[in-house]
């Protein structure tokens, strides 16, 4: 990365950092910020199975509502915060890894069609279980403040973009990109495709489990099953594609566009921001396949052109 | 080195290798031609570990390998350009190349390996910026070789190696390939390109139909009357 963008994410690094602190700041702003850091915890680290290592995985939100529920029942059960928030990582990992053995056997759209399947009977599963839904008790209503959630959300999102980073520098994120471009030239130069596919399945449920996580601490009230909706994952998909797939800076790009244009719309017409989504992503598909990143790049390209 | 040993090799029920045997040894030049269909791209499948056997048995420098993953087969030092190349197109010269020398023995000899693949085919040096997409046909083949080589196999198998390029840079392909061989590294050369390929080779396999059908050393095979006939247009 060059000196410029170090910059520019150290400005925003600390911006975010002291917002809670700032005179203006009030629940509104942080409630939004937070949605937004999960959102792009959601859509960066889908993208580091689809984006880097080629496997488009529709049953993201499995992992999501997943890391929600351990951290959920865990925390109300007792056990410290810290605890829970990574038990709930580690659960979802556990399930990447286990699923993984026969679903990342399955190629392309078949290993979508199955993640997906998978995620939707857990989704039914967790509705028939746990149908009801989970208000904070008592006392954790009394203590309730938003700049905790608020700092554990803005962690969330940073350990997830900085493994990204970590990965695009990596040997490991390498051979998974090679496993992306040609799974069978990669494997014909030495690379063991399955193992990296099954690492970074691993890396990202791992990171989509504690942004559940995360949700789960946030929210006051809500439903067991919501966590597990494909909602989840086809936002995380939209997002990322709109932003720049294969990327770091695309997700969050992305989310930020997202967030905005739904809060904007939603005060003012109800799941409208789905449709300009759903345009845009179609747009985004046909004429421009790197997403804004792509954009910003040709603009440069353009620039440096006519110098 | 490398023994095939009497393979079948089948798709599903669709038998398209019947009792193949082949040999490569040590500091040596292997051409293996035949028409389209032959089954010679299959063979090279089998000897990766791309494919199973039905019968018959695979070994490289005396170890069993008909069972063995691919990325063993190449740890040992048996590596493979495909015909489709397979360079990494949205990855860069240079990271395509590394990715060459990903298993563990490679990876202590890279900048070593590196520096040598750059002697070989000083284009790349030049582009190593540059993404492997935007490479001409030939250079993109010199770059699947060069990635090859920063394995440093002890043999290295080409997947018809001139197709689609102008005839031109084939000569120089083949001029490469010569040289490698000199540094002793074994080749096993799939070509349809018959007299190219023969020139190069010690010894080659005529395979039609899926049957190996003659084999001789490459000077012989140049002056037989049938595969002069049958491939040359002669």
């Amino acid at each position: 990365m060059k000196y410029g963008g170090w910059l520019i994410a150290g400005v925003l690094l600390a911006a975010l950092l002291v917002t809670p602190q700032l005179p203006f700041s009030n629940n509104k702003i942080l409630t939004i910020l937070i949605q937004l850091f999960i959102v792009a915890a959601m859509a960066s680290s889908w993208n580091i199975l689809a984006g880097f290592a080629g496997q488009v995985n529709l049953g993201h939100a499995a992992f999501f509502g997943l890391g929600a529920l351990t951290t959920r029942l865990m925390w109300l059960d007792g056990y410290p915060l810290a605890l829970s928030f990574v038990a709930g990582g580690l659960v979802a990992a556990l399930f990447a890894l286990a699923i993984g053995f026969p679903a990342l056997r399955l190629r392309g759209i078949y290993f979508a069609i199955g993640t997906l399947a998978l995620a939707e009977a857990l989704n039914e599963t967790v509705s028939n279980i746990l149908p009801g839904n989970s208000a904070l008790p008592g006392p954790q209503l009394v203590s309730y403040e938003l700049p905790s959630r608020y700092y554990l959300a803005l962690g969330v999102v940073l350990v997830v973009v900085a493994v990204a980073y970590w990965l695009t520098q990596a040997r490991l994120g390498l051979g998974m990109m090679s496993v992306r471009e040609n799974e069978a030239a990669a494997q014909a130069i030495g690379i063991n495709a399955f193992r990296h596919k099954l690492w970074a399945f691993i890396i990202s449920a791992f990171l989509a489990g504690i942004t559940g996580s995360a949700f789960a601490y946030f929210h006051v009230s809500y439903y067991y099953q919501h966590t597990f909706t494909p909602l989840w994952t086809f936002d995380a998909v939209l997002v990322t594609f709109v932003g720049g797939v294969g990327t770091v800076a695309g997700p969050i790009l992305g989310a930020i566009f997202f967030v905005v244009i739904r809060d904007v719309l939603a005060t003012n017409l109800t799941n409208f921001h789905q449709v300009i989504f759903g345009v845009l992503f179609i747009l985004v598909v046909l004429i421009l396949p790197g997403g804004f990143l792509e954009l910003w790049d040709r603009l440069r390209v353009r620039m440096t052109n006519s110098k | 080195m490398l023994h095939i040993s009497r393979i079948d090799v089948a798709y599903g029920d669709l038998q398209v290798l019947w009792d193949v045997s082949l040999e490569v040894g040590p500091k040596s030049v292997v051409a293996m031609v035949g028409p389209n269909g032959a089954g010679k791209t299959t063979t090279l499948r089998a000897v990766m570990g791309l494919l199973r056997p039905a019968q018959g048995r695979i070994t490289f420098m005396g170890q069993d390998i008909t069972q063995t993953p691919t990325h063993e087969i190449v740890n040992m030092g048996l590596c493979l350009v495909p015909e489709w190349r397979g360079t990494f197109s949205t990855l860069t010269v240079l990271e395509n190349l590394e990715l060459g020398a990903f298993p563990k023995a490679a990876r202590a000899k890279k900048t070593e390996s590196m520096q040598r693949v750059f002697e070989i085919f000083p284009i790349l040096a030049e582009r190593q910026s540059q993404r492997a997409g935007t490479l001409s046909g030939g250079q993109r083949q010199m770059l699947a070789i060069g990635r090859a080589l920063m394995l440093q196999p002890k043999l290295l198998i080409l997947d018809e190696p001139s197709l689609g390029l102008a005839p031109l840079i084939v000569d120089d392909i083949f001029k490469v390939i010569k040289q490698i061989s000199t540094e002793g590294i074994s080749i096993l050369v799939v070509e349809q390109n018959v007299n190219m390929a023969l020139e190069i080779a010690q010894y080659a396999y005529v395979i039609e139909t899926g049957r190996i059908v003659q084999h001789d050393t490459g000077a012989k095979l140049l002056t037989d009357e049938r595969v002069r006939s049958a491939y040359m247009g002669i």
